[in-house]
């Protein structure tokens, strides 16, 4: 019998993506809702039989690049693919090693606070997240099917050969190769026959799901930002409303009029009112008022008596309903630092990996790219091999630079609301909040670099440099 | 809770510092005659290796004209000059680190709470950790250095030692005895210098544990703990049973004070703990730069022209591995103490402050505002000690290397 699993949080707004990971391999076990045991080791099966397949295709892919290794341009062209797909192996291998990270990471929004002023405005940055995070995994899945696509499409042109270096006139041959999309080492003949086909149908296997785990798992990431993205949108909306309500709370208002005033006569200081004198004995008095102490069991301090001089005469009631829309605004904020801390440390190591492997591939496709000697299939698979890999570090490029413009934003929004309206404890929360905000939340890949559009900028220029370079020294 | 020493996690560096007669902390409770043994014992370690490094500048000038030798004598000297940089800073500065071991070892320093003794505990064992990898890691290069020319000399290549002797080696009984004197001297140096790397990381690495408990301290700030309710049973100590519970109000603004005034005298302290060790050592890791920016080059230029896994290319590339290794460490931990002490800021506003008063709060602000300057480690106040400084160094030995390789 399966019953709707129960979910709460992010996993409810991630499920199609986790559901898609599942069904690519991924050795994630949990959220399901028929938890036997025989399911789940039919589960562990199908995951495992999924790893060994990849594993084992890999590593005739890099036997193939290490038996063909004397002639350069093959050479290059097999790393080249080698590392593409290293990033597919590296991803499933990090998964299965810190899937307990990646739920913690998932249950941090399990339960998050809510006060009945910002239900509304919860509930619409909530749903323009699950939508981008939904036109985000479509776009995604749109773009592997096609490249899978016109991999295999782009098999079918060409010449299907490969070189070789013909020891004694040290000249390149071309010898004739299986036409299959991936140069792979089989202990089978692949030049025709049955085995060619079954070939054939292996390796447009491997790329759909090779290609779908990697993505799949980028797709996740980015959908936490882009969640933790809306949670700040939705700070930043209700920002104003908040201090309009806290100005409520304000026991002292100077008379504006006569601060102004212009007065050509009078050149003496202007006298305190005796209106001051007053607040300024409650304060001293009240004790600084509104301690609580947590694990004591102490009762937040009520104000008694009501301050003779509070000029909108609000009802205690309405004081703590000022007060704790602050708090909510605080506690979520919180929350969201948690929720990028978490991020961060589930994923960094995996940016570390893909940054690096991305860097060695675009070096030397910057060095492919200077043999395109016209509209052939070479060029096309070059083109295709760097857009994609460009792409793949755009993506959590441009997530990761919106979470920190929209981290530091927030002191903007609370700069243009009329803090000056607000009472003393807002005036410090807003200046503890601007304080905090001046370190911009980012996402960092095992501290070695920072997830933003500079990243990409430097690594697009690097990529241009090396190919300008090689040019002028051919 | 129990008593930890902060002190443990630097108790094996210093060891093996005293063991080499490098550096050795002075406990009052030694007799006159085993101090006069071990000063007699740290001389003769100086003599010695003073004469090591003088003998290969001597040779340095004679094969001024031959580059491969040159090249060979250089990377042996400028490592070990680079050692001899730091243990005259260990030796010349004694005085300051043993100011800066007794800092350590205060009560502002010390352990107050549970989750505060597992990260001390931690620290301690990463620490010894490091310190077993890169000692056996320069024991197994010396153990091959030494062996190299031994199988060389099986083979009948001549061998040719990389300072200046004043007598003929190809007589076997002299080349062993030469061989035995180079293989010693620089054993111990590598083990020394490899200490010592690590004892200043074992320092970078305390500061960095000190914020990270400082961290835990200020988003606990509001959290009762058992000074708390003795205060309470101090005041009310007739009726305890009734007011165990209630907490009065002028007693938390004592504490919260008292806490607020703790935690930046600890802050104050780590900072100048850092201060200290960075100009302690700010020499010596000037000529460590420039030693290891010399020596890639050289290895780099050295390389280029060897074929892929030849006996030299394997020696060339572990002795770029082992520089690369040791300038990691320093970078790693100096990014490590940046990126700890950037989150102070978040730590003070996770912990609970909208439960203070507005004037508390902005005392809040002003260390907020302070603690938002980073505590980055710099050498020669223009280089950074972080990740960013490897990457470019990786960045422009790789370009080196293409450079040359392409000519």
């Amino acid at each position: 019998m399966m019953t709707k699993v129960k979910t709460q949080g992010l996993v409810t707004d991630l499920m199609p993506n986790i559901k898609l990971m599942q069904a690519a391999g991924h050795f994630l076990f949990n959220y399901h809702s028929d938890n036997s045991g025989m399911s789940m080791l039919l589960r562990k099966v199908y995951s495992s039989v999924h790893a060994v397949l990849i594993v084992v295709n890999y590593v005739c892919m890099a036997i193939n690049m290490a038996q063909y290794s004397d002639e350069v341009n093959e050479l290059t062209a097999n790393t080249i693919t080698v590392l593409f797909f290293a990033h597919s192996v590296i991803k499933l291998l990090f998964f299965a090693l810190n899937s307990k990270s990646f739920y913690r990471t998932l249950a941090i929004w399990n339960q998050s606070n809510s006060h009945p002023l910002f239900t509304e405005s919860d509930a619409r940055y909530h749903q323009l997240a699950l939508t981008k995070m939904r036109r985000l995994l479509y776009c995604i899945c749109g773009v592997t099917v096609l490249s899978v696509a016109s991999w295999v499409t782009l098999t079918f042109f060409g010449e299907s050969v490969r070189f070789i270096a013909n020891k004694e006139t040290n000249e390149t041959m071309t010898e004739p190769a299986p036409r299959l999309p991936l140069k792979a080492w089989y202990p089978f003949n692949t030049m025709s026959g049955t085995m060619y086909i079954a070939a054939f149908a292996l390796q447009i296997y491997w790329l759909l799901f090779s290609m779908a785990i990697a993505n799949l798992l980028d797709v996740m990431f980015c959908s936490w930002l882009i969640f933790a993205c809306e949670q700040l949108q939705h700070l930043k909306a209700i920002m104003k409303p908040l201090m309009e309500l806290s100005a409520s709370l304000d026991t002292y208002r100077p008379n504006t009029a006569e601060l102004f005033r212009a007065s050509s006569t009078e050149k003496s200081e202007k006298v305190p009112d005796p209106v001051d004198l007053d607040i300024r004995g409650i304060y001293s008095t009240q004790q600084d008022f509104g301690i609580t102490l947590r694990g004591a069991g102490g009762k937040l301090q009520t104000f008694g008596q009501p301050t003779p001089n509070n000029p909108n005469g609000l009802t205690q009631k309405q004081e703590m309903l000022a007060r704790s829309a602050i708090k909510y605004w605080v506690e979520r904020h919180k929350h969201v630092v948690r929720l990028v801390a978490s991020i961060g440390d589930t994923y960094g190591t995996a940016l570390l990996f893909h940054m690096l492997i991305s860097t060695i591939t675009l070096t030397l496709l910057a060095y492919q790219a200077t043999k395109i000697d016209g509209v052939n299939v070479y060029a096309f698979s070059t083109l295709g091999y760097l857009t994609y890999t460009l792409g793949q570090v755009f993506h959590f490029c441009i997530f990761g630079n919106r979470l920190i413009e929209e981290s530091s934003s927030v002191m903007e929004a609370a700069y243009s609301c009329q803090w000056y309206d607000g009472s003393e404890e807002a005036k410090t929360f807003v200046q503890i909040v601007c304080q905090q905000c001046q370190k911009a939340m980012s996402i960092s890949g095992a501290k070695f670099f920072t997830v933003s559009l500079d990243l990409f900028a430097s690594v697009l220029g690097a990529v241009v440099t090396y190919f300008m370079v090689l040019v002028q020294l051919k | 809770m129990e008593k930890y020493s902060v002190f443990v996690a630097f108790a094996p560096h210093f060891k093996a510092l005293a063991r080499v007669a490098y550096f050795k902390i002075v406990s009052k409770d030694e007799s006159n005659a085993k101090r006069m043994l071990y000063e007699l014992y740290r001389f003769m370690m100086w003599f010695f290796i003073l004469l090591y490094n003088i003998q290969h500048l001597i040779r340095v000038i004679q094969v001024r004209h031959s580059t491969e030798q040159l090249v060979d004598t250089l990377f042996i000297l400028l490592t070990t000059l680079n050692c001899l940089g730091k243990q005259v800073a260990f030796n010349a500065r004694s005085g300051r680190i043993h100011k800066i071991i007794e800092t350590i070892q205060e009560s502002t320093f010390a352990p107050t709470k549970p989750n505060h003794l597992d990260l001390l505990k931690k620290n301690a064992v990463s620490m010894s950790q490091i310190l077993s990898f890169y000692q056996c890691g320069c024991l197994t290069c010396a153990a091959l250095w030494t062996i190299f020319p031994f199988i060389n000399r099986a083979r009948g290549r001549e061998v040719t030692f990389t300072g200046y002797l004043p007598f003929d080696t190809s007589v076997t009984s002299t080349f062993y005895l030469a061989l035995a004197y180079m293989s010693v001297l620089i054993t111990i140096q590598a083990f020394g210098h490899v200490t010592m790397d690590c004892t200043i990381v074992a320092f970078y690495a305390q500061a960095k544990v000190q914020i990270k408990m400082l961290r835990y301290n200020f988003e606990h700030f509001m959290d009762a703990d058992e000074e708390n309710i003795k205060i309470d049973t101090q005041i009310t100590g007739t009726n305890y049973e009734q007011n165990t519970h209630k907490v009065n109000t002028n007693d938390i603004i004592i504490m919260t004070q008292k806490r607020l005034t703790n935690y930046v005298d600890h802050y104050e302290k780590i900072a100048s703990f850092v201060k200290e060790v960075e100009s302690i050592f700010s020499e010596a890791m000037i000529v460590q730069f420039f030693a290891m920016a010399w020596v890639i080059c050289m290895t780099v230029y050295k390389i280029v022209s060897l074929s892929l896994l030849s006996v030299e290319f394997i020696s060339m590339a572990m002795y770029l591995g082992c520089m690369l290794g040791q300038l990691f460490i320093y970078c790693y931990f100096g990014t490590k103490l940046k990126v700890e002490s950037e989150f102070i800021c978040q730590s003070v506003y996770c912990g609970d402050w909208l439960s203070l008063s507005p004037s508390f709060r902005r005392k809040l602000l002003v260390f907020m505002s302070y603690c938002s300057k980073p505590l980055a480690l710099r050498t020669a106040y223009i280089i950074p000690m972080c990740l960013d400084t490897y990457i470019a160094v990786l960045k422009s030995s790789y370009s080196l290397f293409t450079f040359l390789n392409r000519n």
